[in-house]
């Protein structure tokens, strides 16, 4: 690759952080748009750093990612797994339930990444699991249209080396919360709340105390004589 | 005869009579994105306000399934069949409250079946 450096390692490791979802992640990343000409190679490293996963029981510091939260969660999840297969997805990796051989009834998925386009279901619903679908773009006009195109608007991130682009692309993905080369950072006091279906208003910024406040307007009169209208 | 876009099972009838027998008429709404999660979500009819932006898909055991009409668009060539489990679930969905969870599984429909589709209402 044209820059093998320490922030194509960063944006690797960015991509890979979908795979921590449990079952519900507000803004988890669901999509992946990857320029044209360097996905190969990077889809490579990617799928490299996620074959290093370790899955099994959390309270063992050796795992890196436990079960679904709920049967509820690994049945919906291996549902939309299939819906992703029988819309024509390709599977890059995992694709099923991963078999823990000290919870072997546990609810646990292999992190999957699906290869598709942005129509299919599995990259317009959420699915709140391990699983990622990436699709690829020629070019900056149709990232943005890619990006754009979705019922929903929460959270994105941006990962460019071309501070242009940045600007460019955090202020044109209409979501709520833009992370620029970076991904799931919840610092106090960020505005947090979503575009389109995504949500009306937002929270945990200082402006959100209006909220949970009473406008009251107290009127005075300090003349104590009638106004002397009769 | 049309093709329908939803269908139902036995074992999601059994706890729709059960469903109906407690609340009277019941409806479906397929909830879309965030918390609620892409679930069928029962209803009692006329509890939950039907937008004018929602369609209705079909109707199975007498309940009307219903969706908003942009995610529709993602469903076009879907068969949904509403299906049944046992297990708690975490919803708003009247089943909860018995100790079963309603699914929906997904099917894609042949080119033959979605030229003869049942037409949506809206």
């Amino acid at each position: 690759m044209a820059n093998d450096d320490e922030f194509l390692d960063k944006a690797v490791e960015g991509l890979v952080l979908f795979a921590f979802n449990q079952g519900e992640v507000c803004t988890c990343p669901s999509r992946a748009l990857i320029q044209e000409d360097i996905y190969d190679e990077f889809m490579k490293r990617c799928l490299e750093r996620l074959k290093a996963i370790k899955i099994g029981d959390p309270l063992d510091p050796e795992n890196m990612i436990g079960a679904q939260v709920s049967q509820e969660q690994f049945e919906k999840i291996i549902n939309y797994i299939d819906i992703g297969r029988q819309e024509g997805a390709e599977v890059l990796i995992g694709g099923k339930a991963y078999k823990s051989s000290k919870y072997p009834d546990g609810f646990y998925i292999q992190p999957t990444v699906f290869k598709g386009n942005n129509k299919m279901r599995i990259f317009q619903e959420e699915i709140f699991g391990p699983v990622l679908s990436v699709t690829t773009f020629k070019d900056e006009k149709e990232a943005m249209e890619i990006a754009n195109d979705t019922l929903y608007g929460l959270g994105a991130g941006v990962w460019t080396r071309d501070v242009h682009q940045m600007q460019k692309f955090s202020r044109g993905i209409q979501a709520g919360r833009i992370w620029c080369n970076c991904y799931h950072a919840y610092p106090a006091h960020a505005s947090f709340g979503g575009y389109k279906k995504s949500g009306i208003g937002r929270e945990t910024h200082k402006m959100m105390l209006e909220h949970y406040r009473n406008t009251k307007n107290i009127l005075v009169s300090y003349d104590k004589n009638p106004m002397g209208l009769f | 005869m049309y093709v329908e876009r939803v269908s139902v099972t036995d074992s999601a009838k059994k706890v729709l009579d059960k469903l109906k027998r407690a609340h009277g008429e019941l409806i479906f709404h397929q909830s879309g994105g965030c918390c609620d999660g892409s679930v069928p979500m029962c209803f009692k009819k006329d509890e939950f306000l039907i937008g004018s932006n929602d369609v209705c898909l079909g109707e199975i055991h007498g309940c009307k399934f219903y969706m908003s009409s942009d995610q529709f668009e993602y469903y076009k060539n879907m068969h949904l069949t509403l299906d049944a489990t046992e297990g708690r679930g975490s919803g708003f969905s009247l089943e909860i409250s018995i100790g079963f969870r309603f699914i929906t599984v997904s099917r894609v429909l042949t080119d033959a079946e979605v030229k003869n589709l049942r037409p949506i209402e809206t």
